[in-house]
């Protein structure tokens, strides 16, 4: 399983190179060869694509979220009929009598009965949600977190080298263009 | 910034819905609270995280396992075990009796905020991906025209 995955984790980084030099070759071969205009196209998209993957790969390189150990706890195989939260862990486990009425778990469909420990009777009891006792979580991302009114305030204000950039970006597009067309 | 890369940082959380529905799922970690995003990447719900309510979850099925928080769509905060000591400071949870706590507890998270954003001090971000946009722009043609003067030189 390990080398499957080290496997994968190599392909990452060779597929996308390997895109790239061949996108290349491509279009070197479709200039020296006078190929079809779709050879360069491919060419083209090969470049763009791989590059994209590499870059979106390469920083995933590594992650592996089943290297994650966070408890001793073995993970049951079947299906089971409760999920239990306790303060030092969150199992799902198979209770005898379970208590309460099921929830409905959105990641796999299925519906599960969810217990807490009781710490004071030391046993499990049925889940249940307090109502509101701090803040609407809308009224904190809105209000509180996205601050719009501080924001337009400190805002930096662009100088105009910043300001005209997107524009001397697109004349060096046009300039491109021109040099291409007058030297090719 | 760059054009493809994301620096968010995900937790997961145990989220429960009013409708009788939980669900484990990775959400962003921002200035200390988990945030879902709307439309244009606006805030559209928020709430705190603490390192401390953090509960160990071995997986289930196709659920990975992880450190997990719980969380649920009425309030900012579910601490059954009351993990969290109250107090008026940010690592704190404020005391929901007592009604200046909660506001003056939200007001410290406003002005940390307000701070944040003073430091970072954000520019106009679409001018410069339109900038970034163009420069990828020039490097294809850079290679189109690389392509034809090699091209040309085989010839």
């Amino acid at each position: 399983m390990n080398k499957e995955k080290t496997n994968l984790r190599k392909y990452k980084i060779v597929l996308p190179i390997a895109g790239i030099v061949i996108g290349i070759l491509l279009g070197v071969l479709f200039f020296a060869a006078d190929l079809s205009g779709i050879v360069f196209v491919i060419a083209i998209l090969m470049i763009v694509v791989s590059s994209i993957l590499l870059k979106k790969w390469w920083g995933s390189i590594g992650d592996d979220e089943s290297r994650v150990i966070v408890t001793d706890e073995k993970v049951p195989s079947g299906r089971v009929n409760s999920m239990n939260i306790y303060p030092d862990k969150i199992v799902f486990d198979e209770v005898a009598e379970p208590k309460g009425q099921p929830w409905k778990c959105e990641n796999d469909g299925k519906s599960y009965f969810i217990h807490i420990l009781d710490e004071e009777a030391e046993l499990l009891k049925e889940f249940q949600l307090p109502d509101q006792a701090y803040m609407d979580p809308q009224l904190l991302a809105s209000r509180v977190l996205e601050l719009p009114a501080h924001r337009r305030i400190f805002r930096r204000k662009q100088t105009l080298l910043q300001q005209l950039s997107p524009m001397m970006a697109a004349l060096g597009v046009i300039i491109m263009w021109i040099i291409i067309i007058t030297t090719t | 910034m760059g054009l493809f890369s994301s620096q968010k940082q995900l937790k997961t959380e145990l989220f429960f819905k009013d409708n009788r529905n939980f669900v484990f799922k990775k959400r962003e970690l921002y200035n200390s609270c988990l945030v879902e995003r709307g439309p244009e990447d606006k805030l559209i719900r928020a709430s705190k995280h603490f390192f401390s309510c953090e509960i160990p979850f071995p997986g289930y099925k196709r659920i990975p396992s992880d450190m997990v928080v719980l969380g649920f769509s009425r309030d900012i905060i579910l601490d059954p075990f009351n993990k969290v000591p109250q107090g008026i400071e940010l690592n704190t949870k404020p005391n929901p009796r007592e009604k200046n706590s909660v506001k003056n507890w939200i007001a410290k998270i406003a002005e940390n905020q307000r701070h944040i954003y003073r430091a970072k001090r954000e520019t106009h971000v679409w001018t410069n991906r339109l900038t970034w946009v163009f420069i990828a722009i020039i490097i294809v043609q850079l290679l189109i025209w690389a392509f034809a003067f090699l091209s040309q030189m085989y010839e």
